[in-house]
This record gives C-alpha cells, sequence and structure tokens, in this order.
C-alpha cells in the first residue's frame, strides 16, 4: 500500500485511456475517409461528372 | 444503403463536442475535486475509469447480443453492421478495463496481475470478443459473415454475467460491483458522471463506427473499382 499515492499510476491510466480513445478515434476518421473516397471512384463517370442542374 | 458515405451531419458532430467536453469535465472532477479515498489514497481516483470502461464493455457486448439476435430473426444485415461496430468498441473498452485495472491493482494488491476470477474471466471475455472479429474476416460473404458472427454474438455473450457474477461466486480480490450503498454520495456522484460521459463517448464511436460498417458493406456489394 505505500505507492497508492504516486501520481504515476493516475497519469499512466487516465493517459492510455484518453490516447486509446483518441487513436481509435482518428483510425476510425482515417478510415471512413478513405472508404468515402474509394465510394467516390466507385461511382460511375457520367453520374461523378454530372453538371449540377441550374434552374431555368 | 445509399447515403451512408455522405458527409457527418450536425448532429453527430454535436454529439463529439458534448461527448468530449463531458469526459474532461468529467476527468478534472475526478482528478482534482473529489477527495480521495480514507484507505486507497489518490490511486482510487482510477476507478472514475475502471468502472466506466467495465460497464460499457458490458453495454456493447449486450448490443452484440441483441442484434446477433435481431439478425437471425430478421436476416436484415443493419442488424449485424451495428453488432461490429459494438463489438469492437466492447473489444477497445474491455482492453482498457484490463489495463486500468492492472495499473490499480499493483499498487493495492502488489501485483500487476493475478489469476483472480474477475481478471481470468474478463480476460476470456476479451478472447472471445477478438474470436468474433477474427470468425468475422473467415467468411467473404455477408450473409454466411453475419450469421457465424451472430451465432458467436449470442454464445459468445454468457460470459458477460459469468464476469459479473464472478466476485460472488469465487472467492476473489476484486471487491464486489460498486453501488450507493457500498460508496460515499460525492464518489458516487462523480462516478456516474463518468459514467455518462464514457457512455456518450461509446454513443459517438459508435455511430461513426456504424457509418465505416455501411460504406464498406456498400463497397463490398458494388464490386471492384472500375479501373481494377
Amino acid at each position: 500500500m505505500n505507492d497508492v499515492n504516486d501520481p504515476l499510476f493516475l497519469i499512466v491510466g487516465y493517459g492510455l485511456t484518453w490516447a486509446a480513445l483518441a487513436w481509435y478515434a482518428v483510425r476510425l476518421a482515417r478510415r471512413l475517409r478513405g472508404a468515402s473516397d474509394l465510394v467516390q471512384l466507385a461511382q460511375p463517370e457520367p453520374e461523378r461528372d454530372a453538371p449540377s442542374e441550374s434552374p431555368g | 444503403m445509399s447515403g451512408a458515405s455522405a458527409p457527418p451531419g450536425k448532429m453527430a458532430r454535436g454529439l463529439g463536442l458534448v461527448s468530449l467536453v463531458t469526459l474532461l469535465a468529467g476527468s478534472v472532477i475526478a482528478l482534482f475535486v473529489v477527495r480521495p479515498d480514507a484507505l486507497q489514497g489518490q490511486v482510487q481516483r482510477l476507478i472514475y475509469v475502471h468502472v466506466p470502461v467495465a460497464w460499457l464493455a458490458f453495454l456493447a457486448f449486450f448490443i452484440v447480443f441483441l442484434m446477433s439476435v435481431l439478425y437471425l430473426v430478421q436476416r436484415d444485415l443493419k442488424w449485424d453492421l451495428i453488432a461490429v461496430s459494438s463489438a469492437e468498441m466492447g473489444v477497445v473498452f474491455t482492453g482498457l478495463t484490463l489495463a486500468v485495472g492492472s495499473l490499480w491493482a499493483r499498487p493495492t494488491w502488489g501485483v500487476w496481475w493475478t489469476w483472480d476470477p474477475r481478471l481470468t474471466t474478463t480476460a476470456i471475455l476479451l478472447v472471445i470478443y477478438v474470436g468474433y472479429l477474427i470468425v468475422r474476416s473467415l467468411a467473404d460473404d455477408p450473409d454466411q459473415r453475419a450469421r457465424w458472427a451472430a451465432l458467436v454474438g449470442i454464445v459468445g455473450f454468457v460470459q458477460v454475467p459469468i464476469v459479473y457474477l464472478s466476485v460472488y461466486w469465487w472467492r476473489s480480490l476484486h471487491q464486489a460491483p460498486s453501488s450507493p450503498r457500498s460508496m460515499a454520495g460525492e464518489f458516487w456522484a462523480v462516478l456516474l458522471l463518468n459514467l455518462g460521459a464514457y457512455t456518450l463517448v461509446y454513443a459517438y464511436l459508435m455511430a461513426r463506427r456504424y457509418r465505416l460498417a455501411r460504406i464498406e458493406l456498400e463497397l463490398e456489394l458494388t464490386g471492384p473499382l472500375p479501373h481494377e
């Protein structure tokens, strides 16, 4: 019970949790961006390059 | 599946912001405002991380169980996509539960790890859901993959009540689950605040992960890219 007030355990515990969640969130964002890019590429050319409709 | 690749809405961004702010507030109060425990000193503050991530692991695996049952009943791949999203989150939270628990065990029990019933059953829980994710990679057909995964998701969930009850069934170093009767009111309030904060983080990451799963399925069903 000598180490119970050692701040290192708190720093590592909280730091590890935040780092793991941040790493997961960033990894998800990258995978999402990559997958979204692939969907854009997979769309047929005319649909991808079609001009936007203008009124009139 | 159309629209899966659309940019995230204001709601998702808002949820992300709210979860971040709540997590920061909960952590600041847990680390600097609430009193330390009379016996366990400062290290007891790890409870405000350890218990929320453990409960969220249970919640995540319950969602996997529920979605697996729904998939087998309705055969709608939407349920399978929610299940895999939640399983991945559950693995992250179970890993954190074990890591933070180990950090708490060292100064209080004198060891980083011991084959205590609660620790051992939690490690088995992690192995089961890593297995769930591995099983998914073995099937190419989305329906077959969903069927296999649903079976593992339902059978594997049996381990969750075993983990929870392990401290009652066997002699364990680990304390019984926290409750308002086992801790002071202010500790309980801070624990609930952090439980809410981590639940918001789970909800946000789940929304993102589910969106990714939908896009990946959309790509899988569309087939290879035109230029490949």
